[in-house]
């Protein structure tokens, strides 16, 4: 799976060697190539951490933002030219700990953009502490004892935040993950894929080795049929899709959990409210010509008269 | 004139009828709105000044006329009525105790018995009124709002939901005769308020026909002479108004916010207007407006919106500013244009979430980790704010730096009579843009300032990080690259005070070589401005330096105004503590203002108790003044 | 005034001696109500008990509260004024100034 030299960057990837990060930016950079984005309107919104890193190794813009808020970042970008394809890479600390509040808010408004979860149950540029991924009780190499916290299920709660496209895969199976990268940015509306990845430096549990035995793909089932088709099927398949996203351990599902695209994007319900939009935004609006602003005196008084008191003069009687 | 009554019961309403007629008459008007952290029950009043002279610009007290819905009003604010001045009150109300009013907190209601014991007076509110008759002249103007009602319910339907217009209806109506105002313009004071609800209007100017005839013997009771101000239209604003109406001239397309008091109306007063139609009534734009999970959203939406080339910005308070340091040092970091609206309010932690201050100029200035430029402008009125809001913008863009716009409650929440803007003097300054392109770099260090390309440009890619970059956006931990890249961005400031005009940064009111110099920022300018004319035509020569550009501080231009003034003849004045200004000018200039007026009760410096405090100052009594008035 | 104790009168939260009068249907003002008119019926512990299953809720004017439970009703019932509700003014929406 050789990438087009297109879409990577001249930056050296300073991860560790076996990293699944490098797994899932190969994905990352097919799946761009043969969707042929425009690095111009394409732009790769990172939080901190190893995956933080991930927009400097691709050709197209970049932003690295603060632990946690890549989705408020990726929201302002998003909302004010949504000609843009936004695609958010986030740890699973970054986006189900500290991040919590912004991922669930994403579910709610159904924004269409990408947000491809890291996840490896530790904190690996911080040394690997444990994550909101790692099962309570485990106890990986760098932790001086077994995890007292009990994990969030990212699949399960990106179902019930409202995640319109819900998937899984595994950092290793690159042309699996390459398609659900695809089928999540081409998906209108917002978009979760957890892509399960070994950590080799700090976590020696979940390894390549133990997601190689595990892992299983569900569309291995001719009847999985995660796709909405009519907006009375969503509360069926939607509990089917959490049913599967239960499931750990020994056997542990990849895939296309649930798509819905019968919710309306974010985008469409503030075209209701503004006129134009989305194809008027705010990137592409005239706010000045030769640096006057698009007000006359007398629209100005037009647009804020009930700010204006006339006074009445006494020859008016 | 003081107006009062629980929350929700009908003042606002009353101070928008009574200070639009007025106006609408030519006369100027001021209206401070004070109200506690509640939505309903507890006790709210306003403060209104009337002038015929001038466009007003402080309070004072005591006042001409107290007119109370309630107990309460009456009970807390009968100390501010003048003497010979006007209460009207609700006579079924007359033997209420202050003991039996469940909304008066103990503190206050201990603190007021206190002074009834001094005067003799009983707990009641006929002995108040008694009290107020006999020993202060007062005429008090007793109306019974219950017959009013049984009057005005046998000739229409009053919705017992609705009873607030009603008591609105009294008090306008009561407040319009004492001063002489006639019918027709009453009538059309209600009609500009209710518009589509005209039974509103029709049972308002029965109420006022009935409260004239209960009153008429008072009609004009407090003369007012014919208004001088010439003015042919004006505006009639909040600062959340105001600023809101500047964003949009301003170009701003993107406005994110989380509710907090006192910021929150503006976010509402842009979504109320968020598409803009031309003449013809064709889209010139519209404007996002974005309310957010948190304050941390807020901003770093904002300052994503910023990256695509929008004008953007968020507004918020004390609490909600702490949540976004983070986002502002992102910003600072990365060189990117947005205006973050700060509205000050008592702190600290939850503090007084509707009563003003000016207590976070430290906050506004200092937060956020690591060096970086950033710009803190403030303005002294609303018609200051206008402009300023709109130069925020453009100071954000041509120096690629986050500005915050420091401002308070007293700002946000005070009603003005204000001179229409004059928006084709205007301008919008974007700084330098380039189109981008094939190898782009976005923190260029050939200049100090890079030409900014937008994320979404044609051909263009761009990369921001929180880390220390490159030119190209990218990490880089190179120790000469990362010096030259950090000075670039503060150096900016030295920039910045170069390029600003001196109007920009400081405004001397009055002469250069003044007995006295008040320095000051925010909105103390009307009050101070007030009190230096007083003392001028007392024949001591003030003037008021009134700082507009907090950060980076314009050490220069302070010292050559305040040359030749000695440090004992410089005061300053602040809704703080500390009156934390003069330690700013202090580690800036070395020069040391030891004299300082402060208030820190979340109530506005009125004129009179300002004067009263400058006078033991300026008499050398005192070098620290606390004020204290209003309840 | 004898509707603040009558049963069929809900208080105007802003101006306490104002409510609705269920029977007349209209806005009623108890000063206006020295003596009881023909439709009184006095609030009896047991009319308010009713109510308070059936809202949920009842209101002691004198302590401008709101009561939820029996014992509270008790309680206030012997030396408070406790009518059977509160109306909450209209402006209360179109002037909150924002608390917090």
């Amino acid at each position: 799976m050789e990438p087009r030299k297109g879409y990577k960057s001249n930056v050296w990837p300073d991860w560790c060697p076996g990293c699944g990060n490098f797994g899932i930016l190969t994905a990352l950079y097919k799946a761009l190539e043969e969707l042929n984005l425009d690095p111009s309107e394409t732009v790769i919104v990172s939080g901190i951490g190893c995956s933080g890193k991930t927009p400097h190794f691709v050709n197209v813009n970049g932003v690295h933002t603060l632990h946690g808020r890549a989705i408020p970042f990726a929201t302002g970008i998003k909302l004010s030219n949504p000609g843009l394809k936004v695609i958010v890479h986030g740890g699973d600390g970054d986006l189900l700990g500290i991040g919590a509040g912004h991922f669930v808010a994403l579910g709610r408004r159904n924004i269409d953009l990408t947000v491809i979860l890291h996840d490896n149950g530790v904190y690996g540029l911080t040394k690997g502490q444990a994550s909101p991924t790692l099962p309570l009780k485990v106890k990986t190499k760098s932790l001086a004892k077994p995890n007292i916290q009990q994990p969030v299920n990212p699949v399960l709660l990106a179902l019930s935040s409202g995640y319109t496209f819900v998937a899984r895969g595994y950092a290793f199976d690159g042309m699996h993950l390459k398609n659900l990268i695809k089928m999540a940015v081409q998906h209108r509306g917002a978009s979760f894929i957890d892509v399960l990845q070994p950590c080799v430096t700090f976590n020696d549990v979940y390894t390549a080795d133990f997601y190689r035995k595990a892992v299983y793909k569900l569309d291995g089932d001719p009847g999985w049929d995660p796709v909405v088709k009519t907006p009375e099927e969503a509360g069926i398949k939607l509990l089917r899709a959490i049913e599967k996203s239960l499931e750990w351990g020994d056997r542990i599902p990849i895939g296309v959990f649930y798509v819905n695209p019968h919710v309306s994007a974010f985008e469409d319900r503030l075209g209701e409210r503004l006129k134009g939009y989305p194809s008027i935004n705010p990137s592409n609006m005239v706010i000045e010509m030769d640096g006057k602003p698009v007000f006359t005196q007398a629209l100005f008084e037009k647009v804020f008269r009930d700010f204006i008191v006339k006074v009445s003069s006494r020859r008016e009687g | 004139m003081l107006l009062g009554g629980p929350q929700g019961s009908g003042i606002e309403t009353s101070m928008w009828i009574l200070g639009r007629i007025l106006v609408s008459k030519g006369f100027g008007v001021i209206a401070d709105r004070e109200y506690f952290s509640n939505i309903t029950g507890r006790h709210s009043y306003i403060q209104m000044l009337v002038s015929s002279v001038k466009l007003p610009r402080s309070l004072r007290y005591p006042v001409e006329i107290l007119a109370s819905m309630d107990a309460e009003t009456v009970f807390t604010h009968f100390t501010e009525l003048s003497e010979g001045g006007i209460l009207v009150y609700d006579v079924n109300i007359s033997s209420k105790r202050i003991e039996e009013i469940p909304s008066m907190e103990d503190a206050t209601r201990e603190r007021i018995a206190r002074v009834l014991a001094e005067k003799g007076v009983k707990t009641s509110v006929e002995s108040v009124v008694e009290y107020l008759e006999r020993d202060r002249r007062v005429l008090p103007l007793g109306l019974d709002f219950s017959s009013l009602l049984k009057a005005l319910s046998e000739q229409y339907r009053i919705d017992s939901r609705a009873v607030s217009k009603f008591l609105s209806g009294v008090i306008v109506s009561s407040v319009a005769v004492v001063l002489g105002l006639d019918e027709d313009i009453v009538a059309a004071g209600f009609r500009q308020q209710f518009r589509e609800r005209e039974e509103l209007v029709e049972q308002n100017t029965m109420l006022y026909r009935l409260v004239r005839s209960a009153l008429s013997k008072h009609y004009g009771a407090v003369r007012l002479e014919e208004p001088r101000l010439a003015m042919e239209k004006v505006m009639v604003v909040t600062g959340n108004d105001v600023v809101a109406i500047g964003k949009i001239v301003a170009g701003v397309r993107y406005q994110s916010y989380y509710p907090i008091t006192p910021a929150a109306d503006e976010s509402f007063l842009l979504e109320k207007y968020d598409n803009i139609l031309g003449e013809n009534g064709e889209v010139i734009g519209s404007v996002i407006v974005m309310q957010t999970e948190d304050e941390i959203a807020a901003v770093n939406s904002a300052i994503g919106a910023a990256l695509t080339g929008v004008r953007s910005s968020t507004t918020t308070s004390g609490p909600g500013f702490d949540l976004m340091v983070e986002g502002l040092s992102w910003a600072g970091m990365n060189e990117v244009p947005i205006v973050i609206t700060y509205y000050q309010r008592g702190g600290p932690s939850t503090g007084q979430p509707t009563r003003g201050s000016q207590s976070d100029l430290f906050n506004a200035i200092f937060a956020g980790h690591g060096e970086f430029a950033r710009v803190v402008l403030s303005s002294g009125d609303h018609l200051d704010a206008f402009y300023d809001t709109i130069e925020a913008f453009n100071i954000a863009e041509k120096y690629q730096v986050p500005v915050i716009h420091l401002l308070d409650k007293f700002l946000a929440n005070t009603v003005t009579v204000m001179t229409i803007p004059d928006v084709e003097r205007v301008r919008i300054e974007r700084g330098v843009l380039t189109r981008g392109g094939p190898g782009y770099k976005r923190f260029s260090l050939e200049s100090l300032i890079s030409p900014r390309a937008f994320i979404g440009g044609k051909d263009t890619v761009m990369w921001y990080t929180g880390d220390e970059h490159d030119e190209y956006g990218h990490i880089v931990e190179d120790p000469e690259v990362r010096a030259r890249m950090y000075s670039k961005r503060i150096e900016k400031l030295s920039l910045i005070l170069r390029d600003l005009p001196m109007d920009r940064k400081l405004r001397l009111h009055g002469p250069s070589s003044p007995d006295y110099l008040i320095i000051g920022w925010g909105s103390v300018k009307g009050v101070v401005l007030d009190a230096v004319e007083y003392f001028s035509e007392k024949g001591l020569k003030m003037s008021y330096l009134d700082l507009k550009l907090l950060w980076p501080f314009p050490s220069e231009d302070f010292l050559r105004i305040t040359n030749g003034i000695p440090d004992s003849n410089i005061l300053a004045v602040e809704h703080s503590y500390g009156v934390n200004i003069a330690e700013l000018v202090a580690m800036n200039t070395g020069r040391r203002i030891v004299k300082r007026v402060s208030k820190y009760t979340g109530r506005p410096i009125t004129l009179d108790e300002l004067i009263h405090g400058l006078e033991e100052i300026v008499s050398g009594k005192k070098e620290r003044v606390v004020l204290s008035r209003g309840a | 005034m004898s509707c603040l104790r009558c049963v069929h009168f809900k208080p105007n939260s802003i101006l306490p001696y104002v409510g609705y009068c269920e029977v007349k249907g209209r806005v009623e003002s108890a000063p206006e109500h020295l003596t009881p008119c023909g439709d009184f019926k006095e609030a009896s512990i047991d009319e308010l008990k009713a109510v308070l299953r059936k809202d949920g809720w009842i209101y002691c004017l004198t302590c401008a509260s709101t009561i939820t439970s029996e014992e509270e009703l008790l309680e206030h019932y012997r030396k408070h004024v406790v009518v059977p509700g509160a109306l909450v003014d209209e402006s209360v929406v179109e002037e909150a100034p924002g608390g917090d």
